[in-house]
């Protein structure tokens, strides 16, 4: 194979070289035997301006096999590109053999070819696919926020936290006109977790300790975009059905326990740990949500409309303050939230929609 | 989730399956054999992304009867699903599980589960996709565990994997293939060979007694709006006054409200199909009438008023159950008995599926020839 690209390449320089020759012949001028001899200066700019494009398409190289590992193209299109950039390459390595056989004018001719197919791909990169950066980071008030750990509570509670756990979904990019775009494979499991056994499987299976809160989309559609939607829980057709896969969605996550199952759901989110009580002793709390009833969904508009394409990609910075779990509810007097209390679990799931607000957007190019 | 589009004519399926190598015995019938449906039904029903496929319900038949799944490798689908039962258990509250405990409910009949609804006796689980994870993981039914151990136990075995992949493309065996295949074999668990659908369709030599024809009248006008149509049920959820009081919460007895937390669904329970009703004894959720007689004495004289009791027990001065005098009792009992379907209970299809001659695989490469694709000629329903 790499025998093969060499004698396809030389041959391919030999037939440009002829080409060029007949073209400059063509002019009834004097062939590159004869060509004037460049000043040391001119022939040096020729050379930057070589390793200019070399290192633009060097970029341009990375940002293909990114967007592969990305998964964002089909096999095809990175096959398309691939070669793409083997022949800019192929290109700039006769403009230097060129430039060793002081052949200016096939010089200048390589480097424009070049320019023009760098412009192309760089414009076909850009109308495809970019990257978001979603990042919920989780606070308690102005504090970060970290297991075990005292907080208080608005309501002046004493709050200690063993784990917290909620399933983000169904990320949608909205446009100018309103309208949105749904991110495939959109279902992320986000938790601040300790190792814990998995349900459903017998021991040694452990879900390794966890601290989630960055979800990385790579095949973003091209668009200028006002805003961001996402929902807390899983709606209804994968809840509903057990058997669907889609994204990280998973039964054997604790996050789809037993006592759910006679609901067929999901459960959507999970706030455990301690509370301090009247008497100063600690006692658990768990509130889990985890009915169709308590799927929500949370929108945030941009200060600035934002632009995404492959070389420009969107960091949305959230805070999720799980201060606002506690704004309503006390687990002095609503220890456990579960299948049979729907007000409480109605509640919550407000809360969960509510805690998100948005810190920042970064939109960097690539 | 949307049904309909989905759904498959079964024909279709077994011509697909019988042009398989070595599928139709040299005997077969020229014409594809048609499913039988009730009368009124073209189709039967399917989520889009699970359409019957003969190799999916090979796999899921193969599941429903193999102990593998269960935590001991002793306990079955089937083990509580038993098919001269109709699918379910001859006893009120089960032990054959695998910690030998009594269950909370009887056992189901597992009949025309295509168009069924909301499913378990109070609607809480919404799909057969789904629903496999509750018996598969509940430690008194199959104790599994360790599903992923399970899985890959069953990925180990090349004749399964190779049915997997048949069913469901390459890659190793999944759970959401396991669970769809097991939602496909359930789905064809069609019954429609009854003597009253022989006679429904018009079918030469079926007939009802004048008898059997007066209880058919009373069940279309006394049962319903419950058990009506031709499923014999409305798929919807009564309390046809069994008891006076419910738990609360989450608890067992408190019947659909349990799953939907409204006071007005305390005590209602999924209306079960009167089809088979002969062989799937004893009855009710929790299995409390032995036998048939039992029951209609119930609707006779036996409802308790409750809140929530369905008002099609109530009756004007008169204490709440159904009017049957003694003459009309027996005419009802004897239709019920005319629902039961002897091909349904002993069609081999639906069975354990038959041990491989060659050392190839655990079903019969002889391909699947599932669900009671059996060509009846299709008479003129009667109006
Ligand atoms: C140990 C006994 C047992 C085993 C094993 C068992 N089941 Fe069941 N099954 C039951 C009981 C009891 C119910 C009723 C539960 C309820 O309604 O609360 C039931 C209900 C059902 C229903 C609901 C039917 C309806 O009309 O609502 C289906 C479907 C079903 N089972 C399928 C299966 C499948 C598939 C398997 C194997 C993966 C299985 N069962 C294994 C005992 C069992
Ligand atoms: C108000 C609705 C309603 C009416 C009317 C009604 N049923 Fe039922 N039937 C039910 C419900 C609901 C159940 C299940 C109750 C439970 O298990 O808690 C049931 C259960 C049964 C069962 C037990 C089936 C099994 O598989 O366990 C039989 C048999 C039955 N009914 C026969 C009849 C007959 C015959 C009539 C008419 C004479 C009748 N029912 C009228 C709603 C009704």
């Amino acid at each position: 194979m790499p025998q093969n690209s060499v004698l396809s390449r030389a041959a391919r320089a030999l037939l440009l070289v002829s080409l060029s020759l007949g073209f400059l012949n063509a002019c009834g001028d004097n062939g590159p035997s004869e060509s004037p001899s460049l000043s040391a200066e001119e022939r040096q700019q020729l050379e930057q301006r070589i390793a200019a494009l070399e290192a633009d398409v060097t970029r341009l190289q990375a940002q293909v096999a990114q967007q592969q590992q990305d998964q964002g193209r089909t096999e095809q299109e990175n096959t398309a590109l691939a070669a793409q950039v083997e022949t800019l390459r192929t290109q700039l390595a006769e403009a230097r053999e060129l430039l060793d056989s002081q052949d200016w004018d096939g010089v200048l001719v390589r480097l424009d070819e070049a320019r023009g197919e760098v412009e192309r791909l760089k414009a076909l990169l850009q109308t495809t696919e970019g990257r978001l950066s979603l990042v919920a980071a989780l606070r308690f008030g102005d504090a970060p926020f970290a297991l075990d750990q005292p907080f208080t509570t608005a309501r002046g509670d004493t709050v200690q936290f063993s784990e917290l756990r909620y399933w983000l979904t169904n990320v949608k990019l909205r446009k100018q006109d309103g309208t949105t775009v749904a991110l495939a494979h959109s279902y992320h499991l986000m938790d601040v977790m300790k190792a814990q056994d998995v349900e459903g499987t017998a021991s040694p299976t452990v879900l390794p300790a966890r601290r989630r809160e960055q979800v990385d989309v790579a095949a973003v559609p091209a668009g200028t975009y006002t805003g961001i939607e996402f929902s807390v829980g899983v709606d209804p057709a994968y809840n509903d059905d057990m058997s669907r896969q889609a994204g990280e969605l998973h039964v054997l996550t604790n996050m789809a326990s037993i006592s759910w199952m006679w609901f067929t759901s999901y459960i959507f989110t999970k706030t455990k740990g301690q509370y301090v009580t009247a008497d100063g002793g600690a006692a658990p709390f768990a509130w889990e949500t985890g009915t169709n009833a308590d799927y929500r969904t949370v929108s945030q508009t941009f200060a600035a409309p934002v632009t995404v394409h492959s070389q420009k990609q969107l960091t949305v910075r959230l805070r999720a303050d799980v201060a606002a779990l506690f704004s309503t509810l006390s687990p002095r007097t609503t220890p456990t939230i579960n299948a049979s209390d729907a007000a409480s679990r109605s509640t919550l799931s407000n809360a969960f929609q509510s805690m998100f607000s948005l810190e920042a957007v970064e939109n960097p190019d690539r | 989730m949307s049904r309909g589009s989905g759904s498959l004519v079964l024909g279709l399926l077994w011509i697909a399956c019988g042009g398989s190598p070595g599928g139709a015995p040299p005997d077969a019938p020229e014409q594809p054999p048609a499913l039988v449906l009730p009368v009124g039904f073209s189709s039967l029903p399917a989520p889009e992304d699970n359409p019957l496929t003969p190799e999916g319900v090979a796999l899921g038949r193969w599941l429903f009867h193999s102990p593998r799944l269960s935590g001991n490798g002793q306990v079955s689908c089937a083990s509580c699903h038993a098919q001269a039962h109709a699918f379910s258990v001859p006893e009120a509250l089960t032990t054959r599980g695998v910690s030998g405990r009594p269950l909370v409910r009887h056992a189901p009949t597992l009949i025309n589960l295509a168009w069924a609804e909301g499913l378990f006796w109070d609607g809480g689980a919404r799909n057969l996709e789904s629903l496999s994870l509750a018996p598969l993981t509940h430690p008194d039914e199959m104790g599994q565990s360790n599903l992923a151990a399970m899985l890959e136990d069953l990925a180990q075995d090349a004749s399964v994997a190779r049915q997997f992949e048949a069913a469901f493309g390459d890659g190793p065996p999944t759970l959401g293939h396991l669970l769809r295949a097991l939602a496909q074999y359930q789905r064809t668990l069609v019954s429609a060979r009854s003597r009253y659908d022989a006679w429904r369709r018009g079918e030469p030599g079926a007939l009802l007694t004048a008898h059997e024809r007066r209880g058919l009248d009373l069940v279309r006008t006394r049962c319903t709006p419950c058990h009506d149509g031709e499923l014999f049920t409305d798929n919807a959820f009564h309390n046809n006054g069994l008891d006076a009081r419910f738990g609360e919460g989450e608890d067992e007895s408190r019947g659909r409200g349990r799953v939907t937390l409204r006071e007005e669904d305390t005590g209602r329970y999924k209306t079960p199909t009167l089809r088979n009703v002969a062989v799937s004894a004893p009855y009710m959720h929790d299995g409390r009438f032995a036998t048939l007689e039992d029951t209609l004495r119930h609707y006779r004289q036996g409802v308790v008023p409750s809140p929530t009791l369905d008002t099609a027990l109530l009756r004007e001065g008169e204490a709440a159950g159904i009017a049957l005098n003694d003459a009309e009792a027996s005419a009802v009992l004897a239709f019920l008995h005319t629902l039961t379907d002897a091909t349904f209970l002993s069609d081999a299809t639906f069975g354990p599926p038959p041990m491989s001659e060659d050392a190839d695989g655990p079903w019969s490469r002889a391909g699947p020839d599932f669900a009671g694709i059996r060509r009846l000629p299709v008479a003129r329903p009667r109006p």
